[in-house]
């Protein structure tokens, strides 16, 4: 007992010890106005640009961050309630970037973009913080993109394929199933070693409910963080929300790990950072965007990355997502986020309302890393199936115009109508890589051919579930090596031939 | 430069080398033209804002000290003579004011800086560094 008491005496004495008392030198200012989110204020003659803020008020101080600096006043973004705000209150320079807590403890939880929790499970435990705003890791430290990030969506893993430490852009009109590919995509992580963070821009909190409901009954929470900003959230947290997400990714990235995130979306994020531009009364540009809101992305996605092996060899993937109006790529904010990216995958109305979902465009999808990520077994396959869907779309289009057509052209538009049912897959259900590059071998090798093109989805669904039995090794196989042997190939074949001869549907 | 800095900056310079009589036309001109831009009801800001910039001018430094009990007179030099040295000021107006809550020590308050040397705002510090 003594031992206790003594060890907590020596404790405390140590602390105490440690703290050197000194005249705090603090910068301050007054509130000149304040609304909407943004305050201007007097003094603060030596803020920086970025700088956190405290506003006092009679509850409790108030975070800020400054963005405006000019001659006789600064502009500031407010982060709490700008309401109970005063005008003439003490703001206070803190001499630091803001920080948002980083952290293990974070996973399976809903946080604001400061870092609170928004999901009623406790206060978290996390001691390590990380400023929201840092340098992108330069050339040195970085290395190419290799190693695959398999989404489970058979379209994106056999022609758009997406590399760890790439940024792919998802874009397309409303309700078109873009949030549905990164959420598919993170759903597929399970098991595979990689941190994923959800960043919601002003989305609907309804949405935000179920998305959060679906990662929970897939399992998902437990290696993910969802950083919400919703669409009632002001300007300020929708603004900083992908930088706080992003900060909370670096942890991770620093332990070597492998991170996925999404920002959901950056329209959404241009529009707020416009409406606080406005604000602070920066000249307006093209469609009333500030001049820096290419900064504004590029900034962003640039700390994703994959580090090479002496910076620890973790990386961040970006899956940033961009809501089009009418199908117009072409505006300001997608054009410039095209550009920032390593690819892009374009959704389109048309497809969607044909039945083909997700409503990839196989055409306009891009990914700038390619093959590199892919595993040998579906580059194998692949590569045909590129080659497959670019005839059937030049022979699709030019069929309508003919009846008479030649045996080999008509072999083809049947391969293609079947490449594309292949293409089709439910909603939450992302497929293994070993299954993937079985239906495509299966369908590049002819053993589809006889099966009618309206059954070629139960077909698919009765293979896979006869192969778990009667060539699970061989699947396994393909994803653990990465690899489809000759051998494998030939059981594969076996096992298709057998499965195919329980059916009666067949042509 | 705002446009009460400007409007302010404006009247100290017109009025810089010229007799009574003149000032007294001069602003009446300037408010003139204050009322003629609707600017009236920003006069108590412009105001406020002649005042700080005349001191600047004249290197005047207006400070507020927060004590827990009266000070000596040597520890008030001393502290002018931090302020001096670090705003090159010629002459300073101190306020002093005496508030027990403080605990002990001083709180000064000079342009956009405050200088805290009170036993709260230590307390408050070792409570921060040991994570309170």
């Amino acid at each position: 007992m003594s031992k206790t008491k003594d060890f907590i005496i020596e404790q405390i004495k140590e602390r105490i010890g440690a703290f050197e008392p000194k005249v705090k030198e603090t910068n301050i200012g007054h509130v000149l106005r304040v609304g909407d989110g943004i305050a201007v204020v007097s003094g603060l003659s030596n803020v920086r640009m970025s700088e956190m803020l405290e506003f006092s008020t009679e509850a409790g101080p108030v975070r800020g961050v400054a963005l405006n600096l000019e001659e006789n006043s600064v502009g500031a973004i407010i982060l709490g309630n700008y309401e109970r705000i005063i005008e003439g209150a003490l703001v206070k320079a803190t001499g630091r970037i803001l920080e948002v807590p980083v952290g293990d403890d974070l996973i399976g939880r809903v946080v604001n973009p400061l870092g609170e929790p928004l999901d009623g499970k406790g206060p978290l435990s996390s001691k390590e913080f990380y400023p929201i705003e840092k340098i992108a890791p330069g050339v040195i430290t970085r290395q190419s993109v290799t190693k695959p990030l398999q989404t489970g969506i058979k379209a994106i893993d056999a022609m758009i394929p997406i590399g760890r430490g790439q940024r792919e852009l998802i874009i397309g009109d409303r309700q078109l199933g873009k949030t549905a590919i990164a959420i598919d995509t993170i759903i597929n992580q399970r098991g595979k070693d990689v941190i994923c963070l959800y960043v919601a821009i002003g989305q609907k909190e309804s949405k935000i409910a179920s998305i959060l409901a679906k990662l929970e009954t897939a399992g998902a929470l437990d290696y993910t963080i969802v950083v919400l900003a919703g669409a009632s959230a002001p300007a300020p947290q929708l603004y900083i929300a992908p930088y706080a997400g992003c900060a909370m990714a670096e942890y991770f990235l620093d332990q070597g790990k492998d991170v996925l995130i999404v920002y959901d979306d950056l329209s959404k994020h241009a529009v707020s950072y416009r409406e606080i531009a406005l604000l602070l009364r920066r000249p307006p540009g093209r469609e009333a965007y500030p001049g820096d809101v290419f900064y504004l992305h590029s900034r962003l996605l640039e700390r994703s990355c994959r580090l090479n092996k002496e910076n620890g060899g973790g990386s961040i993937t970006a899956l940033p997502i961009i809501e089009t109006q009418a199908g117009d790529v072409s505006a300001y904010i997608p054009t410039n986020v095209i550009s920032i990216t390593d690819g892009q995958i374009y959704l389109e109305p048309d497809l969607f309302y044909q039945g083909n979902r997700p409503a990839i465009n196989a055409g306009l999808s891009v990914s700038r890393v390619g093959s590199a990520a892919q595993i040998k077994a579906m580059k194998k396959v692949a590569g045909k199936i590129r080659l497959e869907a670019a005839q059937y779309r030049e022979l699709a289009a030019f069929a309508q115009f003919g009846s008479d057509l030649d045996e080999d052209t008509k072999k083809k538009l049947e391969r293609g109508k079947r490449l594309f049912e292949v293409f089709k897959q439910g909603q939450y259900v992302p497929m293994p890589i070993g299954e993937q590059v079985m239906i495509f071998w299966a369908l590049t090798n002819g053993y589809l051919d006889n099966v009618p093109v309206d059954k070629i989805i139960e077909f698919e669904g009765g293979l896979r579930d006869s192969l778990k039995s009667s060539a699970n090794k061989t699947l396994a196989a393909i994803e653990a090596t990465g690899e489809l042997s000759a051998e494998a190939e030939k059981e594969l074949g076996e096992a298709i031939n057998d499965y195919k001869e329980s059916l009666d549907y067949l042509i | 430069m705002s446009l009460i800095n400007s409007y302010a900056k404006a009247i100290l310079e017109a009025t810089a080398e010229t007799s009574k009589k003149e000032t007294i036309a001069i602003i009446d001109r300037w408010l003139n033209e204050l009322s003629a831009k609707q600017l009236l009801n920003k006069s108590s800001e412009i105001i406020f804002e002649i005042a700080k910039l005349d001191d600047k001018n004249e290197g005047v430094v207006r400070a507020k000290i927060t004590m827990a009990r009266k000070l000596s007179k040597d520890i008030i030099s001393d502290i002018a003579k931090v302020i001096t040295k670090r705003t090159n000021a010629k002459q300073i107006i101190f306020t002093e004011i005496v508030d027990p809550s403080i605990g002990g020590g001083f709180i000064i308050n000079f342009n956009d800086t405050i200088l805290d040397a009170s036993l709260i705002g230590r307390a408050n510090d070792l409570a921060t560094s040991i994570g309170y």
